[in-house]
């Protein structure tokens, strides 16, 4: 166990390494965003002194060697926009995604997991195909779509919730039922095809034929085989959303990471990209190894190699 | 002369209650929404629209509902030689934290700005100032590098709004941002960065205590969702309303248009003029005259704009009211032909989204171009890497930009930037521009200023370096019960809005 | 992992799916030829038309839209467009990664090592971003819209291709093929290939829905395909700031790509059915 954490973390390094190499050359091969920085009557003098202040006119592996050095004694850069430590910006806005996540993850989760229940149990049958389509819409409609249909519907003419903005629960309706309607999909999906494939184990043909019924079947059996995929998947769902949320997020006002992300991507902000993307990064893989760790102990049949 | 008169509708503090029972706005709160966040609000390191520092800072000079200079945290100035300015301070005003307003921190927000190590992304909207002297208390003296006209223009806009020296020493740079300390009528008591700033009145404030108590500014990037939050109660004004949901805000009771005509950006194609085909004012002409500016105006923009002969502004110092031309599609291939072109010529050119349907403008003057048998490649890049290409000169020929005066209202501002040779976002070169250029900046006599203005223009409606097409006004949208009509100089002052 | 199933005679979800994805599919493939209105050309004294309006002689039987196109022009065009542009990109996806992951699979040691860090890295950074970062660099068009959307979807298929490659290794006729010498791209190309190739289609079937999606989001974020070129991602991201004015720009493209989605999907489960795979 020692060895394989050891080994994995290494792993994992090598994953962020990459990531943030990526980011970075990506961002610093295609011009600098001194221009972007200073108001439009600047002249090409000032322009130049900015750039240099800014160090944008060093070597780029030079520039590379130095933002790795921060990063290893915890600084990812200043913002050039805020003018505030990129780190903080990001874990400021931690706060609002996550909240968003986890309830848009809940609620998808729950239905995922009836209709993926439904579907296996009637599977092949008329209502297995309309419980399908049911969640399927849920990823057929694109974000932006469904968030304001249900800021028409729901805020403008029946006044119910209000359009946008944090704060109150009420805030957190809308923008948790578009979040979470592509993750409810998925879930079902998943849920519906592992429950298929335990039901047609051996031990559950065995209880079958001694007369249990089948829900009595799908709760005792099936479902504890099903929940594992599924807790593996959610770990990564949840990383995604974290840097992923970015339209519901736009649509909804929301405070969030992906709002920053993007508005950090449009102000050619550099610092405050890698600082985004590296956190993302940084979720998802300790996602991935938690789970993977949790996956073993919940199942003692896969050694940890 | 230091006693100035602003109505101020304090009295009026009748609850209002829009039609339907919708919330509404009560005297002593007002709620804004915006399309940009505010990352920081430090007047002197201001990376975006000055919108709310406005409401928590003074300048020595301030600009009336008319545009016109008046007394600010200045009573009165003078220059008293040609690069030397004295102004006489208002006595006895304090900042909010309760720091004295002098000399001295008129002084500290100057040198602030212009201290090279602090690489203020500001300083070139003061790059003229050489330094600033205190003479007593309460008068200071500010010195140019060159006879500069416009330096009274200057101290009304940031980044010359006064700092409070102690506060800012005290609190450090990335604080102040934050947490800002001014003398104006508004302070800061929240920020939530991309969710709201909150602002309670200065009951102190030196022009009178304002008639609305709280001010919380709301961000909501999605237009929809703007406008949809203004339907339903939730915010009391809205800036940027597109053009063409305006039908939407006109037909619904409780909320009116806010339309401040020429309020906006004038939108332009840029020319490259240093290589072929566009080398030829021929070619350059014969494009301006493909273009139906009326017809774009009047449908794509809904007759939120105005078509334009110039670059500058009507509300500017120095406009020349010259005609839009009128679409000719005969004379253009007439002067394509005369300048080798008689069957048109491929060329590429790059619109964008930032400007009131930008990408629609740009798809119909292809289309115009197409008649007069000039090929066109549309891009629509994205605004950060386009805005990066233009400086860079990796523009295509023929490229969009809105440039605006609104900082001055000096022409100045509308056309040097964009038609000297050399500068990051010219693509111009004429000698003759350039002399009456440098030429506007050395005058300091008004009148021959103008008239130097008026032949830059008159130059450029002949040689054509750029493809004015329309000037934006600007659209907000109120509910019926708050009292504002707009600014020609993009700004939503609170202290001038009442509640009825 | 096949697993051996009772054949169903159900075929609800082709009838449905393979029904969506046929009407698409024939709306996009002789549309134009039989409904001639240019989806390029602008009349910008004709815009915002509701459907069924009348412009001069031509009604516009779903409207117009913020130029005075018609909306039905531009959706045929834009689905041709859209799904070439998806098919493309998830071919370039699939074959990508089931290269890679039969490589890992195959050599495993450090070959399998860089690979599949490759593929963390690919799945670390989350696409959207990705997608915002590097369209904003190079800029947009469709050859670099469909590179971006095929570099985000070929972790999935490396890791299953890998998964199946590691089992058929283990295979005796393979491990029986190994010792004749055969020369090892011809043991790849013509003894694994073939075992891994089912899970990679459906896969691929499953796949198509999730970048259609994706492609609208693109097209939300104003990065898609340069206008005037219509896609389905392009008709709903510039028509949704017009959906309290004109909802018809949103409506009608919205449809084709929920009936896109579902068709897809409701597809690859048939497919996943026939074939016994399993590809979560």
């Amino acid at each position: 166990m020692g060895q394989y954490l050891l080994n994995r973390s290494l792993q994992s390094l090598i994953v962020l390494f990459g990531v943030s190499a990526i980011v970075f050359y990506s961002l610093h091969l295609t011009g600098d965003p001194a221009a972007l920085m200073l108001p439009p009557d600047a002249s090409r003098e000032e322009i130049d002194r900015f750039r240099q202040a800014m160090g944008f006119d060093d070597p780029i592996l030079v520039q590379h060697v130095r933002y790795l050095a921060g990063v290893l004694q915890g600084d990812l850069g200043t913002s050039l926009r805020f003018q505030r430590p990129a780190l903080e910006l990001v874990l400021e806005r931690l706060p609002a995604t996550a909240l968003l996540a986890v309830v848009a993850m809940a609620w998808s989760t729950a239905l995922g997991f009836v209709f993926g229940v439904v579907g296996a149990v009637r599977r092949d049958t008329a209502v297995d195909l309309i419980v399908r389509v049911i969640a399927l819409s849920g990823q057929a409609v694109p974000v932006f779509w469904l968030g304001l249909l249900l800021i028409i519907v729901f805020a403008l003419r029946l006044g119910w919730l209000p359009t946008s903005g944090y704060g109150d629960l009420e805030h957190l309706v809308l923008p948790a039922i578009t979040l979470g309607a592509y993750y409810m999909s998925a879930v079902t999906r998943l849920v519906r095809a592992n429950l298929i494939e335990a039901l047609a184990q051996d031990y559950v043909r065995t209880a079958r034929a001694k007369g249990l019924s089948a829900w009595r079947i799908v709760i005792r059996h099936g479902l504890r085989n099903a929940l594992i995929p599924v807790v593996t998947v959610q770990g990564m769902y949840f990383a995604a959303l974290l840097g992923g949320a970015l339209i519901t997020e736009i649509i909804f006002a929301w405070p969030g990471i992906g709002r920053l992300a993007v508005q950090a991507i449009q102000n050619r902000d550099f610092p405050l990209v890698q600082a985004v993307v590296l956190f993302a990064a940084v979720v998802f893989v300790v996602a991935n190894l938690l789970v993977d760790i949790a996956y073993a102990i919940l199942n003692p049949r896969i050694r940890l190699s | 002369m230091n006693t100035i008169k602003y109505a101020t509708a304090g009295f009026a503090t009748v609850l209002a209650l829009a039609a339907g029972g919708v919330p509404s706005a009560s005297a002593e709160e007002l709620i804004i929404g915006r399309s940009v966040s505010t990352t920081g609000m430090d007047p002197g390191f201001l990376r975006e629209a000055a919108t709310l520092v406005d409401n928590i800072f003074d300048t020595l000079i301030l600009r009336d509902q008319d545009m016109q200079l008046v007394p600010g945290l200045a009573v009165s100035w003078t220059a008293i030689d040609d690069t030397t300015w004295e102004f006489e301070l208002r006595e006895g005003v304090t900042f909010q934290n309760g720091e004295p307003f002098n000399a001295e921190a008129v002084k500290y927000t100057l040198d602030r700005v212009l201290d090279p190590d602090a690489n203020a992304p500001t300083i070139s909207y003061i790059r003229t100032v050489a330094g600033a002297e205190v003479v007593d208390e309460f008068t200071v003296r500010v010195t140019t590098g060159a006879p500069d006209p416009l330096l009274p223009t200057r101290m009304s806009r940031y980044p010359t709004y006064i700092v409070p020296p102690g506060y800012v020493e005290e609190v450090g740079q990335e604080e102040f941002a934050r947490s800002p300390v001014g003398t104006g009528p508004y302070a800061m008591t929240d920020f939530a960065p991309d969710e709201h700033v909150v602002m309670e009145a200065n009951a102190d404030y030196w022009r009178g205590a304002p008639s609305i108590d709280t001010v919380t500014w709301r961000v909501i990037p999605e237009a929809t969702a703007r406008i949809a939050a203004l339907l339903s109660g939730e915010v009391h004004l809205v800036e940027s309303v597109p053009a063409d949901l305006v039908d939407l805000v006109e037909g619904e009771d409780g909320v009116e248009l806010v339309q401040v005509a020429n309020g906006g950006l004038t939108i332009y194609f840029g020319l490259k003029m240093d290589e072929p085909p566009l080398d030829d004012a021929r070619v350059r002409r014969a494009l301006s005259l493909a273009v139906d500016r009326a017809a774009i105006a009047e449908t794509l923009l809904r007759g939120f704009a105005t078509p334009k002969g110039t670059q500058v502004g009507p509300f500017d110092f120095g406009y020349l009211d010259l005609a839009p031309p009128e679409q000719d599609l005969e004379q253009a291939r007439t002067l394509l032909a005369e300048a080798g072109y008689p069957d048109g010529f491929e060329i590429r050119m790059q619109g964008t989204r930032r400007y009131i349907n930008g990408a629609e403008v740009s798809q119909a003057i292809v289309q115009q171009f197409g008649e007069i048998g000039v090929q066109v490649e549309l891009e629509v890049p994205e605004w950060s890497v386009y805005i990066q290409q233009v400086p860079a000169g990796e523009q295509a020929p023929i490229y969009m930009l809105g440039w605006g005066s609104t900082q001055t209202l000096d022409a100045d501002a509308a056309i040097y930037a964009i038609f000297r040779s050399g500068e990051p976002y010219s693509t111009v070169s004429i000698p003759e521009m350039d002399a009456l250029l440098d030429e506007s900046r050395q005058v300091i006599d008004p009148a021959a200023r103008e008239a130097i203005l008026h032949q830059i223009q008159e130059l450029a409606a002949e040689q054509v370096p750029v493809i004015t097409l329309h000037q934006e006004d600007s659209l907000y949208a109120r509910r019926d019960n708050v009292v504002f009509d707009g600014r020609a100089d993009a700004r939503i002052p609170v202290y001038d809005i009442t509640l009825q | 992992m096949a697993t051996a199933r009772r054949r169903s005679r159900f075929a609800g979800d082709i009838i449905v799916g393979g029904g969506l994805l046929l009407a698409v599919a024939a709306m996009a493939a002789i549309g134009p030829s039989l409904w001639p209105p240019d989806p390029i050309a602008a009349d910008i004294f004709a815009t915002f038309k509701a459907p069924m309006t009348a412009v001069g002689d031509r009604v516009h039987p779903l409207g117009t839209d913020q130029l005075g196109r018609d909306l039905l022009a531009r959706i045929m065009e834009g689905t041709r467009i859209s799904l070439a542009i998806v098919l493309v990109a998830g071919l370039i996806s699939a074959v990508l990664g089931t290269v890679l992951g039969l490589i890992a699979g195959y050599f495993g040691g450090w070959v399998d090592a860089v690979i599949m860090r490759l593929v963390d890295i690919q799945l670390a950074i989350p696409f959207i971003l990705l997608i915002l970062l590097v369209v904003a660099v190079v800029g947009p068009s469709i050859p670099n819209l469909i590179l971006v959307l095929g570099i985000t979807g070929w972790a999935i298929f490396a890791r299953v291709a890998r998964a199946r490659t590691l089992e058929v290794r283990e295979l005796e006729y393979v491990e029986a093929v190994q010792v004749l010498g055969l020369p090892t791209w011809s043991i790849l190309l013509r003894h694994v290939l073939p075992n891994i190739l089912t899970p990679q289609i459906v896969l691929f079937t499953l796949d198509l829905p999730r970048l259609i999606v994706l492609e609208a989001s693109v097209g939300f974020l104003g990065l898609g395909v340069q206008p005037p070129t219509p896609t389905l991602g392009n008709l709903i991201g510039e028509g949704r700031s017009y959906i309290l004015v004109a909802d018809w720009l949103v409506l009608f493209p919205g449809l084709v790509i929920a009936a896109l989605v579902i068709g897809f999907n409701l597809a690859g489960d048939w497919l996943v059915r026939r074939t016994h795979v399993r590809v979560d």
